[in-house]
């Protein structure tokens, strides 16, 4: 298959299942970036005490595959971000009664994301990106307990960067998980997402929970529709 | 889609079971890295619940007509694989006493769990050996379920392959394939699978599981080579028959399905009627079954009057070479 047939017949489940005025109208969420001195993936860091937190809310993705059925399970995500002269910090935080971070043959681990178009821009779309708008992807999963720096140009095309400069480690307690990603603002990969050496102003993001139990894997998740917002902080 | 494809025919009235094709495979492919427990090629007893423990109850596969896959469920590892369990070779090889060979952690099922069991009642318990590899499927489940097309059927021989640069272990190919012949390696976090030995079949060679099989039970050639094994035995004398054929993946491993002698009646007197019963080998491959014992009794029948059989010639298979016809088209001897 193509990626342009690909394309059309994901556009396809896409109208078929979401009514499309319904995306424009879920608000953006306004992430601050306080300043902090933070220069790890620490979701434990005493910084993150007095950041301010924001709550996304969470949807099952529509699938882009026949193989992907069902609802996901996480409803919201309380998020936080601090930037230092290091690089930017970010903390997801989600409910989820048990950790799965076994690697087994049948069972599929937790997982969580967060989505930079990889312009910066917000007309890049936050489906995986596509039509040569790449999308960078950092991903958590409690398998592993590690980042993983990914591109996709579209449904399908999610891969691994060459570099792999980003950082992550969560950790459940009291019925939630906490996971903190930190990379540093430059990049030597050239598809990463582009942060500012001086942030100013705002930057696309959006964000992605999987629920092990449920068996979510792949495009089986719950995410933020719309891009959200980060905001640097002056 | 593949221009040629490469068939096996395993003939389960030479299979005796000794797992030899086994470990073939195994110690070629699957020693190590997180594939202990898995064995792209098997042999099971029949009838039984196999390995997985009940993969024909695990789903996957096509809708009757043929365009929606069937939803599967995984395999665990203790409960339908088996632990690749240690054993205390130690104690029992180099230690005082007679301490018997036993896994040192308690397993519930393995491989060749129920090896030799089989069904019926004495006189007239009945069980053959079903051995087992990924069937590079015409119409691939696993490759249809894949949302990364990390799955390709190879155009020159129609080999399917899991591209382990493009999987991500999400197992929606575990789920679809019916035979449950693909296994996820929990330490790499992908998808594996048996792939016919491809770097051998590139040289010529045959795969492992049939060039060390000692019983000359499996033959391997294209479907289209009509002066091979696998177009003679399938196409021109219908003996060799698809595992499973309503799944409706086109399975290309065939198998010869086993002849059986006489059940006894309760005067302890020879009934005509085959042990292992016609309806369970229908349920096993197909409608064909009933041609292909006949078949195949007749040409015995001819074979022990003395006279000749090019079928039973080509099952016996006298000269190992013949059983294995592996050029590429165009390099192919007469």
């Amino acid at each position: 298959m193509s990626a342009t047939i690909r394309a059309r017949a994901a556009l396809g489940l896409l109208a078929a299942t979401l009514p499309l005025a319904a995306l424009a109208q879920e608000p953006a969420a306004t992430i601050q970036a306080a300043r902090a001195a933070i220069a790890a993936a620490d979701p434990d860091h005493p910084a993150w005490n007095a950041a301010p937190a924001s709550v996304v809310k969470l949807e099952t993705a529509f699938p882009g595959h026949p193989s992907i059925v069902g609802t996901a399970v996480a409803q919201r995500l309380v998020v936080k971000a601090l930037r230092s002269a290091a690089g930017l910090a970010i903390r997801l935080e989600w409910s989820d009664p048990a950790a799965d971070s076994q690697k087994t043959q049948h069972r599929f681990a937790d997982g969580a994301a967060i989505q930079f178009p990889r312009d910066g821009k917000s007309d890049t779309t936050p489906y995986m990106g596509g039509g040569g708008r790449h999308v960078n992807i950092w991903y958590w999963n409690a398998a592993r307990n590690t980042a993983e720096n990914l591109w996709a140009d579209g449904f399908g095309t999610l891969a691994r960067m060459p570099t792999q400069d980003v950082k992550a480690s969560g950790h459940h307690a009291d019925g939630k998980w906490r996971v903190a990603f930190f990379r540093a603002f430059r990049s030597s990969e050239p598809r990463a997402a582009k942060l500012p050496a001086t942030p100013v102003g705002t930057q696309p993001l959006a964000f992605a929970v999987w629920d092990g139990a449920n068996n979510e894997r792949d495009g089986f998740k719950a995410v933020t529709m719309n891009w959200q917002s980060l905001q640097w902080a002056r | 889609m593949s221009t040629r494809q490469l068939a096996m025919v395993i003939d389960l009235n030479k299979c005796i079971g000794c797992q030899t094709c086994t470990l073939a495979c195994k110690s070629q492919w699957t020693d190590r890295d997180g594939r202990e427990f898995m064995y792209w090629n098997h042999v099971e007893s029949k009838p039984g619940k196999g390995y997985p423990r009940d993969w024909e109850q695990a789903g996957g596969g096509w809708e009757s007509n043929g365009e929606k896959l069937k939803p599967g469920r995984l395999p665990r590892l203790e409960e339908d694989y088996g632990i690749p369990a240690d054993f205390n070779y130690d104690a029992t090889l180099f230690q005082e006493g007679m301490q018997p060979l036993r896994p040192t952690e308690a397993m519930q099922w393995g491989p060749n769990w129920e090896e030799d069991q089989g069904a019926g009642e004495f006189p007239n318990g009945y069980f053959f050996y079903l051995p087992r590899l990924c069937n590079h499927c015409t119409k691939p489940a696993c490759l249809a379920a894949c949302p990364r097309q990390a799955i390709s059927k190879r155009a020159e021989d129609g080999i399917v392959l899991i591209d382990q640069e493009r999987c991500r272990g999400y197992r929606y190919c575990v789920a679809a394939c019916p035979y449950k012949k693909i296994y996820f390696n929990p330490l790499a976090g992908r998808s594996e699978k048996c792939i016919f030995c491809y770097p051998r079949v590139e040289k010529g060679i045959p795969q492992a599981c049939a060039y060390q099989c000692v019983g000359r039970a499996r033959h391997v050639s294209y479907l289209d080579d009509q002066a091979g094994a696998a177009y003679r035995l399938v196409h021109e004398w219908k003996v060799a028959l698809p595992l499973h054929p309503e799944h409706g993946t086109q399975p290309n491993v065939y198998y010869v399905p086993p002849l059986s002698t006489s059940t006894f009646d309760a005067a302890g007197k020879p009934t005509g009627k085959p042990r292992i019963p016609d309806d369970y080998l229908v349920s096993l491959f197909g409608p064909g079954v009933g041609g292909a014992l006949e078949t195949l009794q007749r040409e015995i029948a001819k074979k022990e009057q003395g006279a000749a059989s090019e079928l039973m010639d080509l099952l016996i298979a006298y000269r190992h070479g013949d059983m294995f016809r592996l050029g590429r088209l165009g390099e192919q001897k007469s």
